[in-house]
C-alpha cells in the first residue's frame, strides 16, 4: 500500500511539477480511496491533459475520485477523456466540467450515466459546445421524463442517431420529454388494461424512434416532435396499435416517408377517426405500389385536404359528422385507385373544392361519373376534377338536386339587405370571404345546398327562413351593446353568482362546495365591469360572466332564436307560413326525449319549447312535466312578449341555467350510481348492447346535421378559414410584373362567384399606351376599303336623329313653327307687334354619345380564319386580331364622320396581378397618325381576364360627360386566364362587371367570333346585348352596322 | 296642351273659381312644414319644395292653397313650355283676337299660389321667366301686351324639384336655386305614412302598415339596384287594389315590384319581401 501510494505520488508529482508539493500529497490521498487500478487509469489521463492546462488537472484530479465511484472503469476513461477534449477547445470549461460532473453525473440514475458520457463522447468529436451543452442539461433532460426506463432507451436513441448527426441527437433529447408526456398522457386516457403482454403507448413510442434513429438519424428527432404535436384523439389501445404498427411498415421506404405518413395520419385519425384512418392507409397503400414520389405526394397532401374537407360546411361541434365526410371521402377514392391511382389522387384533391358547392351524395356520384368518363386520360381527367370543365359541374350539381346557395346568393342578399337596411355578404359555411369585409354581423351563413324536399319552391322556402332569421337578428339586436337591458342583466348575472358563492361558503359543506365548485370560484374570481367594458357590453361580455360559459353560451343561443323566431312572427305576418314549414320540418326530425340522457333530455326540451312551439313528444310532456312548466314560464315571462330584447334573452338564460344547474346537482348523485351499474351490465353483454349504443349514437349524429340544427348552434361560433387552405391547394398565387415607365397601375374588385362577394383590389391593371406599329397598315385597310369607307362616311353623317332634337320658337329653321305662326299673325293684328321666332330647327345636342371600343387581344387571336381552307398559299386567310384592327379602322371612320368621342384599347391578362391595358386611342385625342401607328402595333399575347378589363374601361368610361355611354367588346371567345378560376368563375365575374357597368349609366354591347356554344354566350352577355358575326371576314364591313343600329 | 290654354280669359273672379280648392284636401302634416309655408307666404317668399316622386308635394301644397285660402295654379312642366304658354297668347275668335292670360298670368293677376310642378323639366328659357318674380321686385312682364304685372301681397310661387334624378343635364342652376326657401320632403315616417296608406284607400290600420312596412323594406334596396325607393304613391295605389278585393300579394306585385324596377332577381327579392310581410 504505501509502495503504491509512493508511487502514485511520485507519479503526480512527474504530471505536476509545477503543483505544490501540498497539493500533490492531497490529491494522492483522494486518489488513494480508489482501486489501484483506477487510480493509474487517472493518472494516466492526467498525464496527457497536463500538457494542456495544469488548472484542468488538478480540477480533474480533485473530481476523478468521486467520478470514479459513479462510472466504470471504461466509462471513467471515457469521461477524462470528454474533460480533455474540452480543454483542448477550452481549459476554463474543461475544468468547470470537471468541478461539476460528480453532481451531475450523480443526479442520473445509474444506467444513464454511461450513456450520456457515451452520447457526449460522441457528440464531442464534431461539436464541443453541443457536448457541453448535452452534459449540463441531462439532470433536467432526466426530470422531464421521469421514467427511468424511459430515459435508459431514449439516450440509447441519442447515441445511436448521434452516430450519424450530433445535431440530431440533440433534437432527440430536446424533443423526448414532451413526446413522452404526450404517451403518458395517452396511457392515461386509455387506462391500460392489465394485460402484462400487451406493450405499452411508451415503449410503442420508443420502439418506433429507435427505428428510425436505425435508419435515419434526423428523422428519429422529428418523429419524437410528431408524437410531441399530440395524440389526445386517441381514444382507444387498437388505433395507437394501428398508427404504429402502419408507420413502422413504411420504415422499409425510408425515413422520410415513414415521418411523413405518420404526421399524416395523425392528421387523419384526428379529424376523421379511427375508421377514415383504416380507408386512408388502404388507399396510401395502393398508392404506395405505384412508387415512393407519388406517395410521398398523397402523404403530404392529406393533412391540407383533410383540414379544407373537415371545415367544409361543418361546424366544430360536428366533429362526428366531420368523420363522416371525411370517410365518404376515402371511401369513393379508395373506390377509384382500383382502376387509376393518378385519377383517385386528383378527385382526391379536388374534394374539399367539390364539397363546397355541393352535397356528399352529389359528390360521390361526381366522383365515380369522372373516373368513368375518363377512366384513363389522366389530362382530361384533371380538367374535371379540377372543376373546370362544363361536364365536371353539371355532374356535381346534378340537374334538379335542389337548390344551390350559389344560384340564389345574390337574390338572398338583395332580400336581406332589403329587411336589415345594411350591406350584408352571404357566404356559404364552410368558406370565409375576404378578410378585410367580414365583420360581426355583416355576414350570413348559409348551405351551400339544400336538397331537403324535392321541390326547389320548397327547398328555397329553407334558405328564406334562414337568411330571415339572419336578418332578424340584425334587426332585433342580437349584437346590440350597452342597452340598458343588457347591463340589467350583467348586473343580475353577477349577483346570482355572488349569492351563489355566498351560500357555499355559508353552508360550510365539502360535499355541495365540490358540486358548485365552477360557481364558486367564478364567483370569486370575477371582478366587476370597467367602466369602459361596460360601455361596449354586449350579449358576449354577458355571457362571460357566467360561471360556464358553454353552458350559458349553449341555453342563450337555443333561447335567442326563439326570441328571433318570435319576433318576426310578430313583425312579419307573411313569413310566419315559411317558418311554420320549415318548423314542421324541424318537429319530424325530433329525437323521442325519452331515450335520451336526462342531460340531453333537458336541451331537448329546451330546444322543442322555445323553437318549435311546445313539447312534441306526449312521454316526454309527463316524464318531466315540472321542468317543462317551469321552461315555458320563463320563455312565455321573457321572450314572448312584446319588442323582448337581447337583454331578456340574458335573463332567460340565467333562469333557465340556474333551474339546469339544480337539476343537474339531484341528478348527478343518482345518475353517477346508475351509471355504475349500466356499466357493469354492458360488460357482460357487450356485444348487442354496444350495438345499439352504436345505433343512438348515429341517430344523434345524423340529427346534428340536419341543415336546422343551425338555429341551435352557437351565434359565435368562428369558422376555420379553409378558404386560404383551398386557394393554396387549387392555385398558386400569381407575382407581380414590374410596372415600365408610364405604366399606370389600377386595382379592382373581382367577383367570386362560390364566396358570393367580391374578392377586394384582386386584380391589378396596368395601363400602358400600345406600342407604335407601321401606319401603312391602317393606310392599306383604307385602300382596300375605300368604298366601303365613303358610303361609310356618308350614312354617319346622316345619321343619329337620336341626337338631334326639335327647336321651336327659332330664327331661323327647317320648318314653321306651327303655333309660333299662328301667334305671330294674332299678335300683329291685335299689337302690331309680333315675335320673329316663327321656326323649328333641329339641332344637334351638345356631347352625346361617348363609346369605347374594348379589343380582346389574347393569343387566341391570333387563329387564322380562311375562307378557302383548300387554297391556303393563293388565298390566305388572316389572324382574327388582325381582322379586328380592320374593324376598328373602318369604326374610327364611321365615328369620325358623325362625330361621337370615342377610344380604343385593348386588354391581355398574365394572372391577376398582371392585366395589361394597352390604349391605343384615348377619349379626346386626336384621330392622328399617332393613334394610326398605334392600331397598327396591336397584336396577341397571353390571357383573356375579361372581367378586370372591363371594369377598367367601364370607370374611364363613367368619367365621360356624355349621355349615351356605350362600352363594345370584341372578343373572340370566353374568358380565360390562368388563375381565373374555373370558366364558370371567369363567366360570373365578366356577367358582374357587365352588369355593374350597366347599372352605372354605361350600356355595354359584346361582340364576339365565337360561335361554339350559343348558350354559353347567351348567359355571358345575356343581360347586356351582344351579337355573334358568324363570317368572321365579313366583321369590319359589319361593326359600323352594329353601330349605327346601336345608337339609333 | 295644358288645361288653362284652351279656357277663356274672362278676366274678373269667375276664372280664378276653377282654381279654388272646395275640399279639404288630406294632407298628414309631418314636421313643421305648415308653419314654414305659412311664414313664407305671408313673407312673400318663394318655395321649393323638393324630394322623391310620390311622397306628398303637390298634396302639400293643395292643403296649404285650401288652409291660405288661396287658389292654386298648377303647371306640369315639360320640356315644350315656352314662355308663351306661361304669360299667354293672344287667339282668334271669329273675327276678333283676344288675350287669353297664361296660368302664371293668371296665379299673379289673382293673387293665386301657383305651383311649378318638376320645374327641371322646362326649358331654360322658361325658367328665365320667373326670376323678376322670385327676387323682392316680383313682377311679371307681359310683353306681349306690354303689361307689367306686379304680384298682389297673396301670390306665392311654389316649385317642385326631385335631386334623385340629378344627372348633369338636369340640374337647376343656381341662380334659379338661390331663389327660393326649400322645404325638404322624403316619405312619411312609418307611424305617419300607415295612416295616410289607410285612410287614402279606406283599409285597415294592420294592412297598411304592412305596406308600409313593404315600404321601407324596398326603400332600404335603392342604391343596390333601384334607382328609388317606392313611393308613398304607389303604397297608396297598392291599398286602393286591396281595398277593392284584389289579393293583397297580387296587389303588391302590381303596385309595388313591378313598376319601380325591370331588373327580374331585384323584382323576385322584392316579391320576397312582399311574402315575407303578408
Ligand atoms: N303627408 C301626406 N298626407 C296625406 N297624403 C299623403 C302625404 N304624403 C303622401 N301622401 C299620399 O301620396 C300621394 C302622392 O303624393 P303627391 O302626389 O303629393 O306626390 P308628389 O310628391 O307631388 O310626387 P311627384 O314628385 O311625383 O309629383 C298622395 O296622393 C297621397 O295619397
Ligand atoms: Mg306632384
Amino acid at each position: 500500500m504505501p509502495e503504491e501510494k509512493k508511487g502514485l505520488t511520485g507519479a503526480l508529482s512527474d504530471q505536476l511539477k509545477g503543483a505544490t508539493r501540498g497539493t500533490i500529497e492531497a490529491l494522492a490521498m483522494k486518489m488513494g480511496v480508489l482501486p489501484s487500478e483506477r487510480a493509474w487509469v487517472a493518472v494516466d489521463i492526467g498525464a496527457s491533459l497536463a500538457a494542456i492546462s495544469l488548472k484542468a488537472t488538478v480540477d480533474f484530479f480533485k473530481a476523478a475520485p468521486e467520478v470514479a465511484r459513479l462510472l466504470e472503469n471504461g466509462d471513467l476513461r471515457n469521461w477524462a477523456e470528454l474533460g480533455r477534449r474540452i480543454a483542448l477547445n477550452n481549459a476554463e470549461e474543461a475544468s468547470e466540467f470537471f468541478r461539476s460532473s460528480a453532481d451531475t453525473l450523480g443526479a442520473l440514475p445509474v444506467r444513464v450515466r454511461p450513456l450520456l458520457v457515451n452520447l457526449c463522447a460522441r457528440q464531442i468529436v464534431l461539436s464541443p459546445a453541443s457536448a457541453l451543452a448535452t452534459f449540463r442539461s441531462a439532470p433536467q433532460t432526466i426530470s422531464a421524463i421521469t421514467d427511468e426506463a424511459a430515459a435508459v432507451r431514449l439516450f440509447g436513441i441519442a447515441v445511436e442517431v448521434a452516430h450519424r448527426s450530433v445535431k440530431h441527437s440533440t433534437e432527440v433529447l430536446n424533443a423526448a420529454p414532451r413526446a413522452l408526456a404526450v404517451a403518458r398522457a395517452l396511457e392515461q386516457t386509455l387506462r391500460l388494461d392489465p394485460d402484462p403482454q400487451a406493450k405499452r403507448p411508451l415503449d410503442q413510442i420508443l420502439d418506433l424512434a429507435s427505428q428510425f434513429a436505425e435508419r435515419t438519424g434526423a428523422t428519429a428527432a422529428e418523429f419524437l416532435s410528431a408524437v410531441g404535436d399530440g395524440l389526445e384523439f386517441i381514444s382507444e389501445r387498437a388505433e395507437i396499435d394501428a398508427l404504429c404498427s402502419a408507420t413502422s411498415a413504411y420504415l422499409e421506404r425510408g425515413g422520410a416517408t415513414a415521418l411523413q405518413f405518420f404526421r399524416s395520419a395523425r392528421v387523419v385519425m384526428e379529424l376523421g377517426g379511427r375508421t377514415s384512418f383504416e380507408k386512408w392507409s388502404r388507399v396510401a397503400r395502393n398508392v404506395a405500389n405505384e412508387g415512393n414520389a407519388i406517395v410521398y405526394d398523397f402523404l403530404k397532401l392529406t393533412p391540407r385536404v383533410c383540414a379544407a374537407l373537415a371545415a367544409t360546411r361543418l361546424r366544430r361541434r360536428e366533429a362526428d359528422r366531420r368523420h363522416e365526410v371525411i370517410g365518404s371521402v376515402l371511401d369513393v377514392i379508395e373506390e377509384l385507385t382500383t382502376s387509376n391511382i393518378y385519377i383517385a389522387l386528383e378527385c382526391f384533391k379536388s374534394s374539399p373544392r367539390a364539397l363546397a358547392v355541393a352535397s356528399l351524395e352529389q359528390f360521390q356520384s361526381w366522383a365515380r361519373s369522372g373516373a368513368m368518363l375518363h377512366p384513363q386520360d389522366r389530362r382530361r381527367a384533371t380538367a374535371y376534377f379540377a372543376l373546370e370543365s362544363r361536364t365536371s359541374q353539371e355532374s356535381l350539381r346534378g340537374a334538379n338536386d335542389g337548390v344551390t346557395l350559389e344560384s340564389i346568393a345574390h337574390l338572398l342578399r338583395l332580400y336581406v339587405e332589403a329587411l336589415t337596411g345594411r350591406e350584408m355578404l352571404i357566404a356559404p359555411i364552410g368558406s370565409i370571404p375576404d378578410e378585410s369585409r367580414i365583420g360581426d354581423g355583416h355576414t350570413i351563413y348559409l348551405p351551400s345546398v339544400v336538397a331537403e324536399f324535392g321541390s326547389t319552391e320548397e327547398d328555397f322556402r329553407l334558405y328564406k327562413a334562414l337568411a330571415a332569421h339572419a336578418a332578424g337578428q340584425i334587426e332585433f339586436g342580437t349584437r346590440e351593446i350597452a342597452t340598458p337591458d343588457i347591463r340589467a342583466a350583467i348586473s343580475e348575472i353577477d349577483a346570482f353568482f355572488i349569492e351563489k358563492a355566498r351560500e357555499v361558503d355559508s353552508r360550510n359543506d365539502p360535499e355541495f362546495a365540490i358540486h358548485s365548485e365552477q360557481h364558486y370560484l367564478r364567483a370569486r374570481q370575477l371582478r366587476p365591469l370597467a367602466a369602459e367594458e361596460l360601455e361596449a357590453a354586449d350579449y358576449r361580455t354577458a355571457l362571460g360572466r357566467f360561471a360556464n360559459i358553454g353552458l350559458a353560451t349553449r341555453i342563450f343561443t337555443t333561447l335567442e332564436n326563439g326570441r328571433i323566431d318570435h319576433r318576426l312572427r310578430q313583425a312579419y305576418r307573411g313569413i310566419r307560413r315559411d317558418l311554420d314549414f320549415v318548423r314542421k320540418r324541424i318537429i319530424e326530425h325530433r329525437p323521442p326525449v325519452m331515450e335520451l340522457p336526462v342531460e340531453q333530455a333537458i336541451y331537448e326540451l329546451l330546444f322543442q319549447i322555445t323553437i318549435c312551439g311546445g313539447v312534441v313528444d306526449d312521454k316526454g310532456r309527463w316524464a318531466y312535466a315540472e321542468i317543462i312548466r317551469a321552461f315555458e314560464n320563463i320563455i312565455a315571462d321573457y321572450l314572448r312578449r312584446d319588442a323582448s330584447s337581447v337583454g331578456d334573452t340574458l335573463i332567460a338564460t340565467l333562469k333557465v341555467y340556474s333551474l339546469i344547474g339544480e337539476q343537474k346537482q339531484q341528478k348527478d348523485a343518482e345518475q353517477e350510481a346508475s351509471q355504475q351499474e349500466q356499466e357493469a351490465d354492458e360488460e357482460q353483454s357487450e356485444n348487442d348492447e354496444g350495438e345499439s349504443r352504436q345505433q343512438k349514437r348515429a341517430a344523434q349524429q345524423q340529427r346534428a346535421s340536419d341543415p336546422f340544427t343551425q338555429w341551435s348552434q352557437s351565434v359565435e361560433e368562428t369558422l376555420p378559414s379553409d378558404s386560404e387552405m383551398l386557394n393554396e391547394l387549387m392555385n398558386a398565387e400569381s407575382s407581380e410584373q414590374e410596372l415600365q415607365e408610364g405604366d399606370l397601375a389600377f386595382f379592382y374588385d373581382e367577383w367570386d362567384r362560390e364566396l358570393g362577394d367580391h374578392r377586394a383590389k384582386w386584380c391589378r391593371v396596368i395601363q400602358r399606351e400600345n406600342r407604335r406599329g407601321p401606319r401603312d397598315f391602317v393606310e392599306g385597310v383604307r385602300a382596300r376599303y375605300s368604298g366601303i369607307i365613303s358610303s361609310i362616311r356618308h350614312q354617319f353623317q346622316m345619321l343619329k336623329p337620336e341626337s338631334l332634337r326639335r327647336v321651336k320658337g327659332e330664327l331661323d329653321g327647317e320648318d314653321f313653327d306651327l303655333e309660333a305662326v299662328i301667334d305671330h299673325h294674332v299678335d300683329k293684328r291685335s299689337t302690331g307687334r309680333a315675335s320673329d321666332r316663327l321656326y323649328v330647327r333641329r339641332i344637334r345636342r351638345e356631347r352625346e354619345v361617348a363609346v369605347s371600343f374594348l379589343l380582346d387581344m389574347s393569343s387566341s387571336t391570333a387563329r387564322t380564319i380562311t375562307r378557302h381552307p383548300n387554297q391556303p398559299y393563293t388565298r390566305p386567310g388572316q389572324k382574327i386580331i388582325d381582322i379586328e384592327k380592320q374593324g376598328l379602322v373602318l369604326m374610327s371612320e364611321a365615328l369620325e364622320a358623325v362625330g361621337d368621342s370615342y377610344s380604343i384599347s385593348g386588354f391581355t391578362s398574365e394572372g391577376r396581378r398582371n392585366v395589361k391595358y394597352f390604349v391605343v386611342k384615348q377619349f379626346g385625342e386626336k384621330y392622328s397618325p399617332e393613334v394610326e401607328r398605334r392600331i397598327g402595333g396591336i397584336t396577341y399575347h397571353n390571357n383573356t381576364r375579361l372581367g378586370a378589363a372591363i371594369r377598367h374601361a367601364a370607370t374611364e368610361l363613367e368619367r365621360q360627360d356624355a349621355r349615351t355611354k356605350l362600352l363594345i367588346v370584341l372578343s373572340d371567345g370566353r374568358p380565360y386566364d390562368h388563375d381565373y378560376g374555373d370558366s364558370r368563375y371567369a363567366r360570373e365575374d365578366t356577367k358582374m362587371a357587365l352588369r355593374q357597368a350597366k347599372t352605372n349609366g354605361i350600356t355595354p354591347f359584346c361582340i364576339t367570333i365565337d360561335r361554339e356554344s350559343e348558350a354559353e354566350l347567351k348567359d355571358l352577355y345575356g343581360e347586356v346585348g351582344y351579337t355573334i358575326i358568324d363570317d368572321v371576314l365579313s366583321l369590319p364591313e359589319r361593326m359600323p352596322g352594329i353601330y349605327r343600329r346601336l345608337t339609333t | 296642351m295644358t288645361q288653362p290654354l284652351s279656357s277663356p280669359a274672362i278676366p274678373g273672379d269667375q276664372a280664378i273659381e276653377k282654381y279654388r280648392i272646395k275640399k279639404e284636401p288630406y294632407y298628414l302634416s309631418i314636421k313643421n312644414e305648415h308653419a314654414l309655408f305659412e311664414t313664407a307666404h305671408s313673407a312673400k317668399l318663394p318655395v321649393m319644395l323638393k324630394g322623391p316622386t310620390g311622397c306628398g308635394k303637390t298634396r302639400f301644397v293643395e292643403a296649404m292653397a285650401y288652409k291660405l285660402g288661396r287658389p292654386l295654379v298648377t303647371v306640369a312642366c315639360h320640356e315644350d313650355l315656352s314662355a308663351t304658354d306661361l304669360v299667354g297668347r293672344y287667339l282668334l275668335e271669329g273675327d276678333d283676337t283676344i288675350w287669353h292670360d297664361g296660368p302664371l298670368t293668371t296665379a299673379v293677376r289673382h293673387g293665386a299660389i301657383c305651383y311649378l310642378d318638376e320645374v327641371v323639366e322646362a326649358r331654360k328659357d322658361t325658367i328665365v321667366l320667373i326670376h323678376p318674380l322670385t327676387d323682392d321686385r316680383r313682377i311679371l312682364p307681359v310683353e306681349k301686351r306690354g303689361e307689367l304685372l306686379s304680384a298682389p301681397d297673396d301670390f306665392m310661387l311654389v316649385i317642385s324639384y326631385n335631386p334623385g334624378y340629378q344627372s348633369v343635364l338636369k340640374d337647376l342652376k343656381q341662380s334659379t336655386r338661390q331663389r327660393f326657401l326649400s322645404i325638404e320632403f322624403d316619405y312619411p315616417p312609418a307611424e305617419a305614412e300607415t295612416q295616410i296608406v289607410a285612410r287614402e284607400a279606406g283599409i285597415d290600420e294592420a294592412m297598411a302598415r304592412d305596406l308600409v312596412k313593404i315600404g321601407e323594406k324596398v326603400r332600404n334596396l335603392k342604391g343596390h339596384g333601384l334607382e328609388e325607393g317606392v313611393s308613398t304613391r304607389l303604397l297608396v295605389y297598392a291599398a286602393q287594389l286591396i281595398a277593392r278585393g284584389v289579393n293583397p300579394v297580387a296587389a303588391c306585385e302590381a303596385a309595388i315590384s313591378s313598376p319601380i324596377t325591370d331588373d327580374a332577381e331585384l323584382q323576385r327579392s322584392i316579391r320576397e319581401i312582399i311574402t315575407t310581410v303578408i
